[in-house]
């Protein structure tokens, strides 16, 4: 695009410290006061922090470093490059989806930059049932306000693309809540394509705010450079062994990088953090390394419009709907959005082949989709799922869906058909394999009382990692105290969405942007203290 | 054949589908992986699968045009290759393990009810070996389906030449990228 690839022009004028780990020959040792692992979120926010106060920051990333330059609006070419396991990822049984970043600024990147403060319940949850301290509201919303200020959030003031729209009119038709989702972009074209990585560096992503201004004062980055494992002594991580990755974004090219530092920061989420700490055997007495890991697990319903929708253009999500979030009587709550629908994730959702499959997406064009979000870690039969290592040591996440959760999916199955019958829908399918389109509520009703409950036919997908190294007070139930710090190694922090305890009920990259905006500061506060 | 025989031979082949996967690799009958050139995961025999399957999954959506057509496997293949490797070691190496599955003689006729070998085998043996994988009560043949249902919607329609058909204009403003689909 025509415009300016800041990796360009401003990594020359700032001298900005740029290393391709796979592009070195020999092993190298790196020291600096704080080493932090990931740039996603988490990682971002807190190398913003840490260098604004002075101190040299090495920011470690495993994924490669792509540029608005490259973002090609390309699905083939982004999963393959900008995604964990090429947008691979699933659950160990293979039954959920997992789109996760995996690039310099990860998921940010590649996220639909809906930014949701921390909803007060899920604060108030943490406090009252997992001993965390210095979340209530009123504490986080300073946090919240500069984040928000620093990425631009605001209510997206154009008007929602068909498939977002179509999404209110069902929410008014049934007098549903809903409300315009506050979006992190600047400048923002309405192109549609935030999963692909902006290209025109209008999304506030980690890759054009945090890690360029960190890169300013002084810290060093390097890219396709993977946490291997850190090294303990004295209740300290003494090093961090890295493995440089080659071009290929897989193959580690045998050299090594060993990072030392009086502080270690882990930013590199929800899956991949556990995954480290188990590899280094972390010390861990009550086994709560990757437990209690969240991912708001989604599923879908796919109406035909009798409009054009066009559902692969125009801000990918623009409205939402909270009115099934909390006031549940019990059942699991969620939250409805929409997803983009760009050929690719349009065609390898849909579980079809043959002329079903052709038909079918003939009509893309003039299709709906609206997805839920149900709102894990609240409820004693949903406790999230566990990160384990395969026996290669890459972290998988098993996570099993109970019967208070297959209930909970299909009360949203029933209520996005509502929705959408209400919004003038023609037809509309349940993405499960036992399920077509139907042409009438009735129908549809009585078809999604009926699909059975089974793993691999009813589609589910995450795009949300939340937990596994949960926060609280209490070294039984967690694995960081409220503060970030590890509750058996002196100068081990994680910072980032790892360590909610529960789902956060939103979109969660507004939650780790603040969350990391405070956990640095104190830790700024901390060191100099020391 | 139907709904009971059809269970009847999925319970039998998914008692086998762990045995003879083992004994294709052990009696050396699983193809060694391509060593250099242009596959990183893909062998001559997990193509020759791909190339068959490929116009029964996408029925109605390839080109009729006989080039046009084969150009579109061709990128679909290639797609797949770099995908399964992007999958990473373990996961890749279960790929391997379940093409090994497909490829040898035993196991595939077992389990996808296709005796002949994938070449020679017809349009019909396919489409019930793709039904039978999508309906089985047995999950592992529905993640089997899964995983290459989605594979090959996700290697076809991410191509330019799937567009025009499902009423796609593709991104807006290509002229101005930097970095051109690698497809285009």
């Amino acid at each position: 695009m025509a415009i300016a690839d800041i990796f360009k022009d401003r990594a020359k004028s700032e001298n900005w410290q740029l290393t391709d780990a796979g592009k070195l020959s020999q092993n190298m040792t790196v020291e600096a006061d704080v080493i932090i692992i990931g740039t996603g979120a988490g990682g971002g926010v807190s190398a913003e922090v840490l260098s604004q106060a002075g101190l040299k920051v090495v920011m470690i990333e495993e994924g490669g470093l792509y540029t608005s330059d490259n973002f090609n609006m390309d699905e083939l070419d982004a999963y393959g490059t900008l995604y964990q396991e090429g947008a691979g990822r699933a659950t160990k049984d293979g039954a959920i989806s997992i789109f996760q970043g995996r690039a310099v600024g990860g998921t940010t990147v590649v996220n639909w930059t809906s930014s949701f403060r921390t909803p007060t319940p899920t604060l108030d949850h943490w406090q009252k049932h997992h001993n965390v301290q210095g979340f209530s509201s009123e504490e986080m919303a300073p946090y919240f306000d500069q984040m928000e200020k620093r990425l631009n959030v605001s209510k997206w003031a154009m008007p929602p693309n068909a498939n977002n729209d179509i999404l209110k009119q069902g929410c008014q038709a049934h007098d549903w809540s809903w409300a315009v989702i506050p979006r992190n972009v600047k400048g923002c074209m309405d192109l549609g394509y935030c999963g692909m990585g902006c290209p025109a560096n209008a999304k506030q992503s980690m890759l054009v705010t945090t890690v360029p201004e960190a890169l300013k004062n002084n810290a060093e980055l390097f890219y396709r450079c993977s946490a291997d494992r850190l090294v303990f002594s004295d209740h300290k991580v003494d090093s961090v062994e890295c493995l440089a990755i080659g071009e290929d974004g897989q193959t580690p090219t045998g050299v090594k990088l060993t990072f030392k530092a009086p502080h270690i920061v882990l930013s590199g989420g929800a899956i991949n953090n556990p995954g480290l700490l188990l590899r280094s055997n972390a010390p861990d007495p009550h086994e709560r390394i990757g437990k209690r890991t969240m991912i708001h697990p989604v599923n879908a319903s796919l109406a035909r419009m009798d409009q054009k929708t066009n559902p692969f253009y125009g801000a990918p999500q623009s409205i939402y709907s909270d009115h099934f979030q909390w006031q549940t009587q019990g059942d699991m709550g969620f939250k409805l959005e929409v997803p983009p629908m760009q050929p690719v994730m349009g065609a390898q959702i849909m579980g079809l082949h043959g002329f079903k499959l052709a038909d079918t997406l003939q009509d893309l064009s003039t299709m709906q989709s609206t997805i839920a979000l149900m709102r894990d870690g609240f409820h004693e039969e949903s406790v999230g799922g566990t990160v384990e290592l395969d026996h290669g040591g890459k972290p998988v996440l098993d996570y099993p869906i109970t019967d208070y959760m297959w209930k909970g999916l299909r009360k949203a199955h029933h209520k996005m058909a509502e929705l959408q019958f209400a919004a003038g829908a023609k037809s509309v399918m349940p993405l499960h394999h036992d399920a077509n389109f139907y042409s009438n509520l009735k129908d549809c009703q009585q078809a999604i009382d009926t699909l059975p409950a089974e793993l691999h036919r009813h589609r589910l997908l995450t795009a949300h990692l939340m937990g596994g190294c949960s926060m609280g007070e209490d070294a039984k139930e967690s694995v960081v105290n409220s503060q970030g710090r590890f509750h058996h190694i002196d100068n081990l922090y994680v910072i980032d969405g790892s360590v909610f305890p529960t789902s956060i009920g939103a979109n969660p990259q507004l939650s780790i942007y603040a969350l990391a905006l405070k956990q640095a500061s104190a830790l700024v506060k901390t060191i100099k203290q020391a | 054949m139907d709904r009971r025989q059809f269970l009847k031979l999925g319970a039998a082949s998914s008692a086998v589908l762990t045995a003879t996967s083992l004994t294709a690799s052990l009696s050396g009958c699983s193809e060694s992986m391509p060593l250099n050139g242009k596959w990183q995961v893909l062998r001559e025999g997990d193509r020759t699968f791909l190339q068959a399957v490929a116009p029964v999954m996408l029925k109605g959506a390839l080109p009729e045009d006989t080039a046009a057509r084969q150009l579109g496997i061709d990128n679909m293949l290639a797609y797949i290759d770099i995908a399964i490797f992007n999958l990473g070691p373990h996961n890749t190496k279960q790929m391997i393990e379940l093409f090994d599955l497909l490829n040898f003689s035993l196991s595939r006729g077992l389990t996808t009810g296709v005796w002949s070998k994938w070449d020679k085998a017809d349009e019909k043996e396919i489409e019930n070996f793709l039904n039978r994988w999508r309906e089985s009560s047995l999950s592992l043949f529905n993640l089997a389906y899964n995983g290459i249902n989605k594979l090959m919607c996700a290697t076809w329609y991410g191509q330019p030449a799937s567009w025009g058909q499902i009423g796609y204009p593709g991104p807006l403003y290509p002229e101005l990228l930097i970095t051109k689909p690698t497809i285009s």
